[in-house]
Parts: structure tokens; C-alpha cells; sequence
């Protein structure tokens, strides 16, 4: 089968932005020293229960987004297929 | 008791006959060990929550919360950062497995840097680290089973009914290798995340309106991460959440499931699939611990909140199948956690020093399962002393490999040489300031050894990249590797790829 290389059009940069946005609102730690707090109260909810909530549903929605886009600009047409597997190319000698 | 113990008798049932009705004559090494890349999206979702999310997780998730407080929202936090990490490597790394037949994570390391000695290091580092929480795997279902049994059997005994129980399981896990693992992980997984998840929101409907309890009337200290000002330091919840995610993937039973699906379309559409739920049973296990740290029973043992809660609201009959779920989510991580020692001893050990045909390589794989098996059963039957402390100390060792792995994965330059000098280094200085400071250095603002180690691992690999940089032929090898997964270069010219490592010298 065919090895037809296929070369989807690249990962939406909305998508890598949205990524490194994940990143950023979980582990930059000014974000959650000043998130993570019981105050303000945002919709009757602290503010910590909604910063982690709106946080994991942001993530969560960022793959969703990701796999859709990929579906869309067809990267799932993959050049490797069934039956194409070589064998570990590492030598047999140890050192 | 008999209500609860049905319960559990009932769903190992149900394990056995699905395993037996699914059993499938192993082809090669490849259907052992990865079962032959045949998974769709479905299983390697639940094949993903199964191995991601111990079944300790229902005890210690809400135990979490209801002495540290919304601290516990890390979890579910670098849980699902982990999938977007699965999400941009997968490419690379499902496709050199199956250009090169790659089974496990050591073949990763031994094919992007042309290093057996790494790939045997790496074996060696998973296995080691994964036996201590393995054996807190097996110790675990102790507490279920004492809790089970409504205080009726003693601790000893309910560690006892534990291992024996799983020590059988493990029999399908040995003789099915890995089709078995993923196979029984949908059965484990419907069980354990979309069963579990009904109940943990039942749990705080019955909360909310039984005990009229809400976040409102938490206290502000259990409503607030460790910040600027925290006595653990200001980057200790940075800590947890960096060294979860890019810990995630470190360990060998996670890593191998990118080998299992069928394609890279089917690992991301896991993705996609799996988060959601990881997001529903995370969050809302947090929030039940929360809810649940009001009520005086559950505050006085916070880590049998989950058992406590279930019996207060349902009886025996909800504490049962709470049992239940605990046992099916550990099912699926000791199975995974056993699964992939075995493949790795006889994949990336046992095959390094003897040439190993399909049968031989099998049996290796079983002798190890076997082997990890009895040790781990044997291990959680005696008292060791500092159990916790070792498994947290070989989580610090283990995160090191991600220094190789995810810049091996994403940048050419890194080489064998940075590899094993990095991780070794890592290693130790893990080890030693876990060991020197067990609450983690005052001097470090809250990071945690792991991390202090990562970045000194870091550091060394970079250097060695730079000073030592590739020959040639290696550098070509490189590149035509890169190649092959950005439609650069077709199939067939993988042989380039393959062949360049044969001439160069071996590290």
C-alpha cells in the first residue's frame, strides 16, 4: 500500500494558541495565587471553585476544538498504513 | 457484608467471563505486547482513564479535599493537561512506532538516540519505580475490603483477601497480554468512571439536599491553593501540577497506550473522548470531598470519605457498589502496571543481551508479569516501613525521563550521551533531595525535588547537545526520522532511517 506521502495543511495556529493558553492559565503561578482565593464570589461561587472549573472545562473544550480541526484539514490522512512496519533498527551489539 | 461482598463477587464475574469470551491467540511479540495496534477511540479511551486513574483515586482524590481543600483540584487539572501533551506527540511518536514496530517506551529512547544503554537505563528506572506503587496498588483493596466488610474483618486479613484476589486476576492479564488489558479496561472503565461518576453525583445531590450542606459554607483556608505567601512556598502548587503533567507519560504502563491504538486519529479522538469524562469524574470527585468535609463523620477520617459517604447515604447496598468501583478502577491499574513490566523486561531487557523469537519473547513477558506479580503480592503482605515515601521518592526518580523523552520527541539536536547523563544525574539528585529533604527544600520556594532535579537534568542534556553535537551520519539518521512524520519523506525512504543506525556508533 502505498506510502503516498500525505501533507495536511498545518495545525490551526488558534489551536497551538489555544494550548499554549492552557498551559499558561495552569501552571503561571500569578494566575492562581490570584485565582485560587474564596474571594470575589463569582455567580454565588468562590472564586477558587470557579477559576479550577472554568479552568478544566477550558482545557477540555481546547481538545475538542484541536481534533475537530484536525478532522477538518484532514491530518488523520495518515501516510502510514497497515502492513509498514520495519523492524527496530537498533543495532544488536551492545556496547 | 453479604450484600457488599456479592457485589464484588458479582463484578469479578463479570471481568473473567468478558476476558475468556474475548481471548484471542497471540499472533507475534507485537499482538502480546501492544495487541498488534488494533484498538479504535472507544477502547483507548477507557484504556487511558483505566491506567490514568487508580481506583485509590475515589479514596485519596476526596481525602485530599477534605483536609487540603480545593488544593485537590490539581489532579483533575494536570489530568487533563496530560491529554493535550498526548495530543501534540502523538503523531511523532505513533507513527515511528509503527514504521519501526515499536512495543515499548525503551524502544522509543533506543531508536530516537541510536542507544541501547539508554533504552535498558529507562526499562530499568520505569520497572524499579512502578513496583512501590504496585504493591500500594495491591495494599489499597485492604482498605476496601475493610471497609466492605463493616468493620468485621481486620486490617490484616482485608490485605490478604486483596492481594489474593488480584494475584488471579493477573492470570488473564499474564495469559492475554495486552489485548486482555485493554479489552477488560472497557469493562473496568464503563464500571469505574461512567458507573463511579453516577454515583459521586448522587452523592452530592444527596449532600445538598439531605444535609443542605454547599461551597458557601466552606472555610476560607479550604478555599484557597497554596499562594504567594504559602508556607510550602509560592511555586509549590506549580510544582504538583508541572511534575503531573509531564510525569504523566513517563511511566510505561501510560506511554504504551500510544501503541495500542490503531491509528493517530484513534489516540486523538480518545483524547477528546476521555476528557470530557476525566473532567466530569475529576471535578466531581473533588467537589464531593469538599461537600462531604462538612459532615463530622467523614472530617474525623478523611481518608474513608469515600466509604463513609457511600454507607451514610445508600447503606450496604451503595457502599458495595462504591467497592465496586474502587476495585474496578485498581483492576485496570494494576493490570496496565503488570502488563507493561512484563513486555518491558522481555522487550527491552531480556531481548538487549539473547535474540528472542515470537515464543520465547511471550514467555519472557509472562515469566516477568509473573515474577512482578508474586514480588509485588509478597511485598504488600509484609509491613515496609516508608512505602509512601519510597513511591513518592521513585515518582521524583521516573519524571526525569521526561527531559530524553519529550525533547527527544520534539527536538533533533539532544543525543544519546545528554540522555543518559541527564537522567542519571536527575536521578540521583531526585533521590537525594527527596531523601534530605523530605518536605522539600526551604531554599526552593515550594518546588518540589523533582522539579529542582528536572531542571538540573535539563541543563546537562542541553549542554551535551551543544558541546557533543551530532556526527553526520547521525545527524542524518535524525532528520530522515523527523521526516518520516512530517510528510517529508516517504515510507520506503525510511530505510534510510533505519539502516544509518547500523553504521553509527552505538552509545
Amino acid at each position: 500500500m502505498p506510502h503516498t506521502p500525505t501533507v495536511p495543511t498545518p495545525r490551526s495556529a488558534h489551536i497551538w494558541i489555544w494550548f499554549a493558553l492552557d498551559a499558561f492559565l495552569a501552571l503561571f503561578p500569578p494566575v492562581y495565587w490570584v485565582a485560587a482565593r474564596p474571594k470575589p464570589t463569582l455567580f454565588g461561587l468562590p472564586c477558587s471553585i470557579v477559576y479550577f472549573g472554568s479552568l478544566g472545562i477550558f482545557i477540555t473544550a481546547s481538545l475538542l476544538a484541536a481534533y475537530r480541526d484536525d478532522e477538518r484539514r484532514g491530518a488523520f490522512k495518515s501516510p502510514v498504513s497497515a502492513g509498514s512496519a520495519l523492524p527496530l533498527s537498533v543495532p544488536e551489539n551492545m556496547p | 457484608m453479604i450484600i457488599t461482598f456479592s457485589l464484588i463477587a458479582l463484578f469479578f464475574l463479570a471481568v473473567i467471563v468478558v476476558l475468556q469470551r474475548a481471548h484471542v491467540s497471540d499472533k507475534s511479540f507485537t499482538d502480546y505486547a501492544v495487541a498488534d495496534r488494533s484498538f479504535g477511540a472507544g477502547y483507548q479511551a477507557m484504556s487511558f482513564l483505566n491506567t490514568w486513574w487508580p481506583g485509590s483515586i475515589f479514596l485519596a482524590l476526596t481525602g485530599l479535599a477534605v483536609s487540603d481543600g480545593v488544593t485537590a483540584f490539581y489532579m483533575p487539572i494536570y489530568s487533563l493537561l496530560t491529554v493535550v501533551l498526548m495530543y501534540v506527540m502523538t503523531d511523532r511518536v505513533w507513527h515511528w512506532g509503527k514504521l519501526f514496530d515499536l512495543k515499548t517506551q525503551p524502544d522509543l529512547f533506543a531508536l530516537r538516540y541510536n542507544s541501547r544503554t539508554f533504552a535498558i537505563i529507562g526499562s530499568v528506572v520505569g520497572i524499579l519505580s512502578g513496583v512501590p506503587w504496585l504493591v500500594l496498588g495491591f495494599k489499597g483493596l485492604g482498605a476496601l475490603f475493610q471497609a466492605l466488610s463493616l468493620g468485621a474483618i481486620d486490617a490484616t486479613s482485608a490485605v490478604m483477601i486483596g492481594v489474593v484476589l488480584m494475584a488471579i486476576r493477573q492470570f488473564w492479564t499474564i495469559r492475554m497480554g495486552m489485548r486482555g488489558v485493554v479489552i477488560s479496561d472497557m469493562f473496568q472503565g464503563i464500571v469505574a468512571y461512567i458507573g463511579g461518576s453516577l454515583v459521586i453525583l448522587g452523592l452530592i445531590a444527596w449532600l445538598i439536599h439531605s444535609h443542605g450542606v454547599g461551597v458557601a459554607a466552606l472555610s476560607p483556608t479550604h478555599l484557597a491553593a497554596p499562594g504567594l505567601f504559602a508556607t510550602v512556598g509560592p511555586l509549590y502548587f506549580f510544582s504538583l501540577i508541572f511534575s503531573g503533567v509531564v510525569g504523566g507519560w513517563c511511566w510505561p504502563a501510560t506511554f504504551v497506550r500510544l501503541y495500542t491504538a490503531d491509528s493517530v486519529r484513534s489516540v486523538q479522538r480518545a483524547g477528546a473522548l476521555g476528557a470530557p469524562l476525566s473532567l466530569l469524574f475529576s471535578i466531581a470527585l473533588v467537589v464531593l470531598g469538599l461537600l462531604a468535609s462538612l459532615l463530622p463523620e467523614v472530617a474525623a477520617a478523611p481518608d474513608l470519605a469515600w466509604f463513609t459517604v457511600c454507607r451514610m447515604a445508600g447503606g450496604p447496598l451503595l457502599l458495595g457498589l462504591g467497592g465496586v468501583v474502587v476495585l474496578a478502577g485498581t483492576m485496570g491499574n494494576v493490570d496496565g502496571n503488570v502488563q507493561a513490566c512484563g513486555a518491558q523486561i522481555a522487550n527491552d531487557i531480556v531481548g538487549a543481551y539473547v535474540t528472542l523469537d515470537h515464543k520465547r519473547a511471550v514467555l519472557s513477558a509472562k515469566l516477568g508479569m509473573l515474577a512482578i506479580t508474586l514480588v509485588s503480592a509478597w511485598l504488600a503482605t509484609r509491613t515496609i516501613s516508608h512505602l509512601v515515601t519510597l513511591a513518592i521518592l521513585s515518582y521524583q526518580g521516573i519524571i526525569q525521563l521526561a527531559v530524553p523523552q519529550y525533547l527527544g520527541i520534539f527536538w533533533k539536536r539532544g543525543n544519546a550521551m545528554g540522555s543518559i547523563l541527564g537522567t542519571v544525574v536527575g536521578f540521583i539528585l531526585a533521590i537525594y533531595l527527596q531523601t534530605s529533604y523530605p518536605d522539600g527544600p526551604a531554599w526552593a520556594w515550594g518546588l518540589t525535588s523533582g522539579v529542582l532535579a528536572l531542571g538540573v537534568n535539563a541543563a546537562v542534556y542541553l549542554g551535551c547537545a551543544v558541546l557533543l553535537p551530532h556526527a553526520d551520519a547521525e545527524r542524518q539518521r535524525v532528520d530522515n526520522l523527523f521526516a518520516l512524520t512530517d510528510g517529508r519523506l516517504a515510507t520506503p525512504n525510511a530505510a534510510t532511517a533505519r539502516a544509518m543506525p547500523q553504521t553509527c556508533h552505538n552509545t
